[in-house]
């Protein structure tokens, strides 16, 4: 019977010990972070912007769905100045075709829809849990109201450029202002008037613009400037020219923000120009000598958080496949840029733009030829394989005699914008690069300020506007007889290639379907005025269950 | 004088549970009171007991006899036993001694014959002592004799002996067995059958006439069994007199009649006669006869209503198990697997399917309900072999088996490669391409991946008793070469199974195994671009010196070689530690009250470490890369079991009730390094990496749980049960953790009524019925809450740490129910020649754990909730026949179909479509829906083909909806991609000793895009497709496209390719060959089994793809394996 009583104790125990276990039902996990404990705090609040700020980073950034892509590249290809020099599936077989190929059901657009109003969630729960009176703001040596405004600040200004990119894609789409709660899933989502969502954006930015500093938090984040820049172009759209005259100016006369005239930084004691200095590796960045930017993106090789950007496989060309009869003399180097898979090129037309002497459109902007070098000029790389009766020291010219079109693209020697080089040193194969890249900056600002200008008939000072650019570059003044849209869209190009949001550019002067049919031969005819509006993607048309979304006209 | 017990007797006249178990103790037959004690003992230690000890009976029917005494005589006497009796006569008494003693005895019958009735209660005292207390009073006594006989004599005559038990008195004589062995329903003669004296190698083989003699048999009382191969093996006690002739008489029943089988049902066992659910049971020739490398192998066909979809092939297949169809939408429909009486969350494949004694599927609610929060998907009770009774028999298990592929993709050559591109695109062949085009230097990849597979697998165990405890202990490796190269895996594992009982009420046991698979080596990958399928044939695998290329098309680095892989470094090692314990009382003062506690550890750890060196095109453009992760998960389960079983008359009460806690715990440490100083080290040198990524992972989930069970019948003729669970899971909301699954069934054994017609032409009719409610909980820890998931930035050079909202909470998410009502007949007819079971149920599951898909709006594209309900109804019925049953030959069917209707009844209360999700009402759950696929625009449909943008030898879409525009309306569903009938065959036939088992198995009502019917070959025409049948203007072909870029397309819209998957399949052959008992005997061997097995030998299909049960048709091709096994006994 003594093992029977033991038996009996150990029955106890077990008993009472189960009561306790209940307790265990209730999760409290150690490794997760909810909502709740995140942002309880000024600490919390700065790793929601960090988690913000590294999704903004990913419109350079490949898609999920195509590792040749880049995800805002819709917003610049397809246009006057951009083309396709590649066969290729996700959205670049739509600015080759439109017509058929520009369905709501290309993956494409719902990569991009998902990825915004990710950004737009982000940002609400961020806006929203500040108003939490809980919330010690406290830290960073500056008042809590300061930190508080500062963050929620940048918040909205991130929200606004996510419907920016919105608006301007798809013109009504449904606002969504509040942190998204499995409690309140919609079925019945509604598209917002167009001026809504930019009466929307400019109420951000407004807010922001008062609480972003000038020298933006931490570099990556936006800075007052780039907010200004963004009301400017709003207040555009808006028909309120002084207006964006006057948001134009708060960042021209800031004095923080310059354009950069002189030589610095990296490469210095090599040849070049002051335009093209920004886009060496160690030098975009404000605190590198980059008085121009206003917001610049950060990327970095064998570092948590760095990301990788597809800017340069985008866009360069594959010279590596340039083949002289059986040989095929080019070698990967770091001078030439690294690997380019050329998903989106220029147009022969925006190659054709710049007089001779403008900076712009040299050999250290545009690489319109390559030397063959031997082992110890390429080196650590190796040397060139020369072709027969080619010897080290010869030019190989690239090609843009014929343009770009239906039956002639995929052309390996077509000249490419070295703003978009930059790779590993140590892997000429690696598929992304990871140097800082300027994303917006003042002379665009200028370009903006000319724009209004012009249209409240300043043409005077829309010139002196797009001199200020032209001067930097060494391209020859321009008259205020020579302003029209049309010149300040093709300077935009000139200064702005591969950088400014082209398609919007266009859209917003209202020149898409013109200047894309006229100089893109490669689908730009086959443009019709329904593709002025991507389509709502089928998914989100699908999961409105309760309320028909229709989609946009055409589609 | 002659006695005869007939044990089968008391079993169908009295119909009580715990009886059933009896059967194996013949101590029952003689003490009402303790009896019902030691077989209600033997209960709590179900599912295990009472399972194996009925296959242990099983099985010695055809292993014939046992080892040779392994004690010697003297410690035997020590031996500690229990006994009693009443009135009962000596002989009797001493023989239950003897066997208690493992002795032979030996008497003269006339000296016994004489004595006195003895009455004793007797509990754990040595052998000695009871032969002692037994003879009392008599002029007996007991010796032992040299050559190890127990020998009852007169005082007297021992004592004129000079050496005390050296010889055998003279009056002890030898006595004869003879007898009859006859099929109990045709009378007919069984000739061959076996009888054996139990427990040793004496015995004998009936002639023509069904007859047999054994003789010089010594004096004393023995088991005698008779058996006979498809027939259920019938024991005897028999007393043997000196000098005198026992005649027995044998009436075998054949095997199909299942009417007292021991079944295992979760918490207890019952016979099957008494089951009131529906429980299936695996038959014992699918664990033995086969050489399965997974439960689910043995599963798939085997039980109706039970489907295993194989989704990838290789050494380590993933293979699911559906039981009666999908039920939930998103929620795991996976069964619930409990291993001896704990659930079992590790890998199917760590279980050795030698160790396992037999498998139990519970399919309706209200069996399942005891397991009420996991039972919705139903639950598979698998039982590891228990100890044998007696001296420790050894068995060894070998298999050798070779694999092949039956089916890969039919790609092109480099030769077709290049003409179909320079039709596609020929601008864009590069040099290097066109150059091995004309060399004819082309590569076939596929061939350079794959190998013919090898297995081989060793099992052996030992099994047996000593002091009152039983122990089963088994080792075992398998090793397996798979198909594609460095596809290697070899598993060791060991078992130990031990039971024992203290003090007559108090019971202890383990199943206790360790398992280590060793999955190391990095296959090429079959799949993608650059896997062995698809990469560019025009493309070259080595370099001049030999060595792998790492870039093997010069002009394109984006692809690496697809057997670089072969190159990694790659450790892949798991441990698995399980132990499921239990310790089991009954309560003293209480007749029938027992309590039970089990305790399940197990721990699995998992090792993997990779390096990609400089010699490949990860390595060589990261400067080295490496990967290691050490993963832990640790399971826990306390269980606490009461049970009270008693009869009162003709009234028969068995109530259980239940305690159980759950917990599981997964923990995941990784670390991922790029650039090493060099690639000496390996991963060991990681911490000299540029950079390193380091990842810590971490999961708990807790599971509580209450179950109460009472099942009572009525004279064995009407059976209720009645069950309700009530579950707690920590991963729901914190006011929906719990959920009440309630559930009752009832049955009637019809066939034993008074006004049943008793013919042998039905002599089973048992109809059924239950409804009940059970749960699912299968979704991840954490589910319900508001998430954040890191997302990380960069300042400068500084990491930003970054967290977004990733994943919306749920704060009401709860139990996902199933309520199911099941109607059943199990039936015997046709003189026991036919028998079987159908079910027809109706299963509705509400608040389905849905993860759905929202408006991207949202910030976030899916969230867990419980949404709608869905509807399964079906049958399944499982037949077995004996088509012929002679004397020399015999032919069995065991067939099994299921059929099931899956639908969606609603989703959000509305009765509306879920088009994102591709859910529609009234349609089941998982749809192909898509645009369909009509043709190819012809030649003089150019005009109309213009109007979409197309042009003749494009895709032609259907409009559905006639508005000259392809939109989302377009869509159709395309059939479902769950088939909604499936069966299996078995035939088996048994010639003398060879037998031949057939298994089929098939599958309807499946539709799957077929991805091989693709060409798409990525931009630049840059991978291979399989060949096809191109549409050209002088091949009007409307069965595929032409060769261009853009031919899928209509309007921009593209469709899958939809082919019906369903299939049949001879799955399993095998042919075996038991060496005959006077062969064995000289060998020294029970058994001796040699078997030769094919495995996926044809398949009859209208897929063109890969096969249609595989889900991607570029993964490594399902294989065909021929194999040699021996099984061996001794």
């Amino acid at each position: 019977m003594k093992l029977f009583r033991v038996f009996l104790l150990a029955a106890a125990i077990s008993v009472i010990s189960g009561c306790d276990l209940v307790d265990n039902l209730n999760e409290n996990p150690p490794h997760l972070l909810t909502t709740d404990r995140l942002y309880a705090s000024y600490s919390g609040f700065e790793a929601g912007l960090n988690g913000l700020y590294a999704q903004v980073r990913r419109e350079r950034e490949r898609t999920p769905s195509n590792s040749h892509a880049m995800m805002g590249g819709m917003f610049m290809s397809g246009t006057d100045n951009m083309t396709t020099n590649h066969h290729t599936g996700g959205w670049v077989t739509v600015s080759m075709y439109w017509r058929d190929h520009n369905h709501p059901t290309n993956e494409a657009y719902e990569e991009v829809f998902t990825w915004l109003y990710g950004i737009i969630n982000a940002a609400n729960t961020i806006i929203e849990r500040a108003e939490n009176e809980e919330v010690d703001w406290s830290g960073g040596g500056r008042s809590p109201q300061e930190n508080k405004n500062r963050i929620v600040g940048e918040a909205r200004a991130v929200r606004a450029w996510a419907y920016r990119h919105l608006m301007y894609g798809w013109g009504d789409v449904p606002l969504s202002l509040e942190e998204a709660r499995g409690s309140t899933i919609r079925t019945d989502w509604t598209r917002a008037p167009v001026e809504e969502v930019r009466e929307q954006i400019i109420a951000d930015l407004l807010f922001a613009a008062e609480h972003v500093p000038v020298e933006p938090s931490l570099p990556g984040r936006i800075s007052k400037g780039a907010v200004q820049h963004y009301l400017a172009e709003m207040y555009i759209l808006e028909g309120e020219y002084e207006t964006a005259i006057s948001w134009t100016n708060e960042v021209i006369n800031n004095g923080a923000y310059r354009l950069v005239t002189q030589r610095y930084g990296v490469g210095l004691n090599e040849p070049g120009v002051p335009f093209m200095d920004m886009f060496k590796e160690g030098n975009s960045n404000r605190e590198e000598g980059n008085t121009e930017a206003l917001w610049v993106f950060q990327f970095g090789q064998n570092i948590i958080g760095g990301g990788g950007s597809t800017y340069r496989r985008t866009h360069l060309s594959r010279y590596w496949n340039i083949r002289i009869g059986d040989v095929i003399p080019l070698q990967l180097t770091h001078e030439r840029g690294g690997l380019g898979y050329a998903r989106k090129s220029a147009t022969k037309w925006a190659l054709e733009l710049y007089e001779p002497g403008d900076d712009r459109g040299s050999e250290h902007a545009i690489r319109w030829f390559f030397v063959l070098k031997d082992a110890e000029q390429n080196a650590p790389y190796p040397a060139d394989n020369l072709p027969p009766g080619y010897a080290y020291g010869d030019t190989l010219w690239l090609d843009w005699s014929r343009d770009l079109t239906q039956d002639d693209r995929n052309r390996f020697d077509w000249p490419f914008f070295r703003k978009a080089e930059g790779t590993d040193p140590n892997n000429m194969q690696a598929d992304v690069n990871h140097n800082d890249q300027v994303y917006l900056r003042l002379a665009e600002t200028y370009l903006l300020r000319a724009e209004a200008q012009f249209h409240l008939g300043r043409t005077g000072d829309a010139a002196q506007s797009i001199n200020e650019v032209r001067r930097r570059a060494n391209a020859s003044d321009i008259t205020a007889a020579d302003v029209t849209l049309d010149f300040i869209l093709d300077e935009r190009s000139r200064e702005l290639f591969y950088e400014e949001h082209r398609r919007w550019t266009l859209l917003r002067t209202g020149k898409f379907l013109e200047r894309v049919r006229a100089y893109n031969k490669n689908g730009g005819d086959l443009v019709t005025e329904r593709d002025l509006l991507f389509p709502i993607p089928q998914s989100v048309v699908d999961a409105n269950l309760n309320s028909p979304m229709p989609n946009n006209p055409g589609y | 004088m002659v006695t005869l017990v007939d044990q089968k007797t008391p079993l169908h006249t009295s119909r009580k549970w715990h009886q059933s178990v009896g059967k194996s103790i013949p101590a029952i037959a003689f003490g009402r009171r303790f009896a019902g004690v030691l077989a209600f003992l033997l209960l709590l230690m179900a599912p295990a007991l009472a399972q194996d000890r009925y296959a242990a009976e099983e099985r010695r029917t055809s292993r014939t006899s046992q080892a040779p005494l392994a004690l010697n005589s003297m410690e035997k006497l020590n031996k500690l036993i229990s006994i009693e009796a009443h009135e009962e006569p000596l002989a009797g008494v001493l023989g239950r001694i003897a066997r208690k003693a493992d002795l032979r005895l030996a008497y003269g019958g006339h000296t016994i014959a004489s004595a006195e009735p003895v009455t004793l209660f007797l509990e754990n005292v040595s052998v000695a002592v009871a032969l002692h207390e037994a003879l009392r009073g008599t002029d007996l006594e007991s010796k032992i004799s040299k050559n190890g006989q127990l020998l009852v004599a007169r005082k007297h005559v021992t004592e004129a002996t000079a050496e005390p038990a050296a010889e055998v008195p003279e009056e002890i004589l030898v006595g004869t067995i003879e007898g009859v062995v006859s099929d109990a329903e045709t009378d007919e003669p069984l000739i061959g059958a076996n009888v054996v004296i139990s427990g040793t190698t004496t015995g004998a083989a009936t002639d023509e006439n069904g007859r047999f003699t054994i003789s010089d048999v010594a004096p004393g009382t023995y088991d005698l069994q008779a058996s006979y191969l498809g027939y259920r093996t019938q024991i005897r006690e028999v007393v043997v007199v000196d000098g005198q002739t026992t005649t027995v008489r044998f009436e075998l029943f054949q095997e199909a009649y299942q009417g007292d089988e021991i079944v295992v049902v979760g918490y207890g066992a019952q016979r099957r006669s008494d089951i009131t659910g529906s429980v299936a049971t695996v038959p014992v020739e699918r664990l033995e006869l086969m050489s399965n490398r997974s439960l689910s192998q043995v599963i798939q066909g085997a039980v109706p209503g039970v489907m295993v979809q194989t989704s990838s092939a290789g050494t380590t297949p993933s293979e699911a198990i559906l039981i009666r169809g999908r039920n939930s939408i998103t929620a795991s429909n996976d069964p619930l697997i409990v291993l001896d009486g704990v659930p079992y969350g590790g890998a199917l494949r760590d279980i050795n399917i030698n160790d396992i004694a037999s498998v139990e599927v519970l399919k309706d609610a209200s069996a399942a309900a005891i397991y009420g929060a996991r039972g919705s998907n139903g639950v598979i009770l698998v039982t590891t072999k228990r100890g044998t009774d007696g001296a420790p028999r050894f068995s060894y298990d070998g298999f050798v088996g070779v694999q092949s592929y039956i089916n890969i993709p039919d790609m092109m050559t480099g030769e077709e490669f290049f003409q179909f591109k320079s039709i596609r695109y020929p601008e864009v062949i590069t040099q290097s391409e066109r150059d091995l085009y004309e060399s004819g230097g082309w590569t076939d990849w596929v061939d350079l991946g794959l190998r013919q597979g090898f297995s081989h697998q060793h099992d052996l165990s030992v099994s047996g008793a000593f002091a009152g405890s039983q122990y089963y202990v088994s080792g075992s490796v398998l090793d397996v070469q798979g198909l594609t190269l460095n596809d290697d895996y070899l598993r060791l594992s060991g078992r130990i199974n031990l039971d024992t009982r203290i003090g007559g009420w108090l019971g202890l046991g383990t199943r206790t195994q360790y398992s280590y698979e060793d999955r190391s080596g990095a296959s090429p990958v079959l799949s993608g671009g650059d896997g062995l399928y698809r990469m560019n044939p025009l493309t070259v695998p080595y370099d001049e010196n030999g060595n792998q290329a790492i870039y093997p098309w010069p002009e394109d680095g984006n692809f690496g070689n697809p057997l670089e892989p072969l190159l990694y470094s790659n450790q892949d090692e798991t441990h698995q530690f399980l132990t499921n314990n239990f310790i089991s009382v009954d309560v003293p003062f209480v007749p029938g009250l027992s309590n039970r506690v089990n305790v399940g550890l197990r721990m699995r750890l998992s090792d993997y470490a990779n390096y990609m060196g400089r010699d490949t095109r990860f390595g060589f453009e990261s400067g080295g890369e490496a990967e290691t992760s050490r993963s832990r998960t640790d399971y826990m389960a306390v269980e606490n079991v009461l049970s009270y079983n008693r009869d009162f008359g003709v009234h028969a009460v068995f109530g259980t009730g239940v305690l159980s806690f759950e917990k599981n715990n997964g923990t995941t440490h990784s670390v991922e390094a790029r650039n090493f100083p060099n690639d000496y080290l390996k991963w060991y040198a990681i911490s000299q990496a540029g950079f390193t990524d380091v990842g810590y992972s971490y999961n708990e989930t807790f599971l509580m749980s209450q179950m109460l069970r009472l099942n009572y019948g009525y004279d064995s003729r009407y059976l209720i049960t009645l069950t309700v669970r009530r579950d707690g899971y920590s991963g729901f909301g914190p006011n929906t953790k719990w959920g009440v699954f309630p559930s009752v069934a009832v049955a009637w054994n019809l066939h034993d009524e008074s006004f049943f017609p008793r013919s042998s032409a039905i002599s089973q009719l048992k109809p059924r019925i239950s409804w009940g409610l059970n749960g699912n909980h299968a979704v991840s820890a954490y589910s319900a809450m508001s998430r954040l998931g890191q997302y990380n930035g960069l300042a400068g050079n500084t990491t930003a740490p970054g967290f977004i909202p990733s994943r919306l909470g749920q704060d009401n998410l709860g139990w996902e129910s199933s309520k199911t009502l099941n109607l059943g007949l199990d039936f015997t007819v046709l003189k026991n020649r036919l028998s079987g079971e159908i079910n027809v149920y109706n299963t509705n599951t509400t608040d389905l754990l849905l993860n759905r898909s929202i408006s991207s709006v949202h910030g976030i594209t899916s969230i867990i909730q419980n949404i709608g309900e869905t509807r399964n109804q079906g049958f399944d019925v499982l037949l077995s026949t004996r088509n012929i049953a002679n004397s020399k030959f015999v032919w069995r069917t065991d067939g099994n179909v299921a059929y099931v209707k899956n639908e969606i009844v609603d989703l959000y209360g509305d009765k509306r479509d879920d088009v994102a999700n591709e859910w529609f009402i009234g349609h089941p759950i998982n749809v192909n829906y898509d645009y369909v696929w009509e043709g190819t625009w012809q030649l003089h449909e150019a005009e109309e083909a213009a109007k979409w943008d197309s042009q003749p030898g494009f895709v032609k879409l259907r409009d559905v909806d006639g508005d000259g525009v392809l939109t989302g309306a377009d869509r159709q569903i395309i059939g479902k991609t769950d088939p909604s009938v499936i069966w299996g065959l078995t035939n088996t036939f048994y010639y003398k000793n060879i037998g031949l088992s057939v298994f089929v198995h098939g599958v309807h009502g499946v539709t799957k895009a077929n991805s091989q019917r693709d060409d798409y070959t990525y931009a630049e025409v840059r991978i291979n497709a399989t060949k096809k049948d191109w549409w050209t203007p002088e091949n009007p072909t409307n069965d595929w496209i032409a060769n261009h870029l853009y031919a899928h397309l209509m309007s921009g819209v593209e469709a899958d390719y939809y082919e019906d998957a369903s299939f049949i399949r001879l799955k399993d052959v095998t042919l075996s060959y038991d060496l005959p008992n006077s062969l064995m005997q000289k060998l020294g061997t029970q058994r001796l089994r040699l078997y030769v097995t094919g495995r996926n030998l044809a398949t009859i299909t209208k897929w063109t793809g890969l096969d249609p049960e595989l889900n991607n048709q570029f993964s490594t091709p399902l294989q065909r394996e021929i194999g040699f096994g021996a099984n061996l006994q001794f």
